[in-house]
């Protein structure tokens, strides 16, 4: 399925499109982003075309999200491995003042909810910079766990399994808080 | 409603931090678990426990944990 869009926890995602491919470059080159992405060079109009036109669209889904209509973020699901049911979760916020607010959160949750529930994935795979504690903080929050057996010098790879998700008592309160509120 | 009881409510609500560790006057955000993930818990927390609705104004303009208190208390 496209899923081009669709709203959860009071978010709504909207599939990356060509009318936004340049908004998501600007994004990406801010200084509240770059700096905390594993590839950190300045990304140029043509290299960012062809990025996008070499994505394969049923493995890999990236959304601009908005709430209150307001867009604040990119959200993904990438690399896809259709067998095995992984994929590898990602966001970043439009600027660094949104780090804190109640709806990166939402959109965190939904994301994951849509990884699981709609794409039938197993498990959620994610690549962090050991020098990015709170990203590490934040998703050891989610219930990620990070893989010992993966050896990198420069980042941890930290794995979220369904079952896991979802018997985690903490998480199910939050969702059911947010699915009230 | 008694702030001790708010207090042990609200170090429940943690999973890395030592029994007894937070006090009222404990500043939150120096605890290296905090996150905007736990300000969402301390938020749910309080409406399930207190049937008060805080927001994240409540928390962020909130210092220590008796700052939150005080504002569950007024509501």
């Amino acid at each position: 399925m496209e899923y081009s869009e669709f709203s959860r926890l009071g978010v709504t995602f909207k599939r990356l499109s060509m009318d936004t491919l340049e908004m998501l470059r600007q994004w990406r080159n801010s200084d509240d982003v770059r700096p905390y992405m594993i590839y950190q060079k300045i990304i140029s109009p043509e290299d960012h075309l062809k990025w996008y036109e070499s994505l394969d669209r049923k493995t890999n889904f990236y959304y601009f999200t908005f709430y209150n209509n307001e867009p604040f973020g990119v959200y993904s699901i990438k690399d896809i491995d259709l067998e095995k049911k992984t994929g590898e979760p990602g966001v970043f916020l439009k600027n660094k003042s949104l780090w804190e607010s109640e709806f990166t959160l939402r959109g965190s949750f939904s994301l994951l909810l849509f990884a699981f529930e709609e794409l039938n994935l197993e498990s959620q795979i994610i690549h962090v910079l050991k020098t990015n504690k709170k990203a590490l903080s934040y998703n050891k929050q989610l219930g990620f766990k990070i893989n010992t057996g993966f050896q990198n010098n420069d980042f941890f790879e930290l794995i979220l399994k369904k079952e896991e998700f979802f018997a985690n008592n903490r998480i199910s309160k939050l969702l059911n808080y947010l699915e009230k509120s | 409603m008694e702030l001790a009881q708010f207090v042990k409510d609200f170090e429940l609500q943690f999973e890395e931090v030592e029994p007894n560790s937070i006090t009222p006057d404990t500043i939150f955000r120096d605890i290296d678990e905090w996150s905007s993930l736990m300000a969402l818990v301390i938020i749910a927390m309080a409406d399930e426990n207190y049937n008060v609705k805080l927001t994240g104004d409540d928390i962020r303009n909130s210092k220590t944990v008796k700052d939150i208190f005080e504002k569950l208390k007024v509501k």
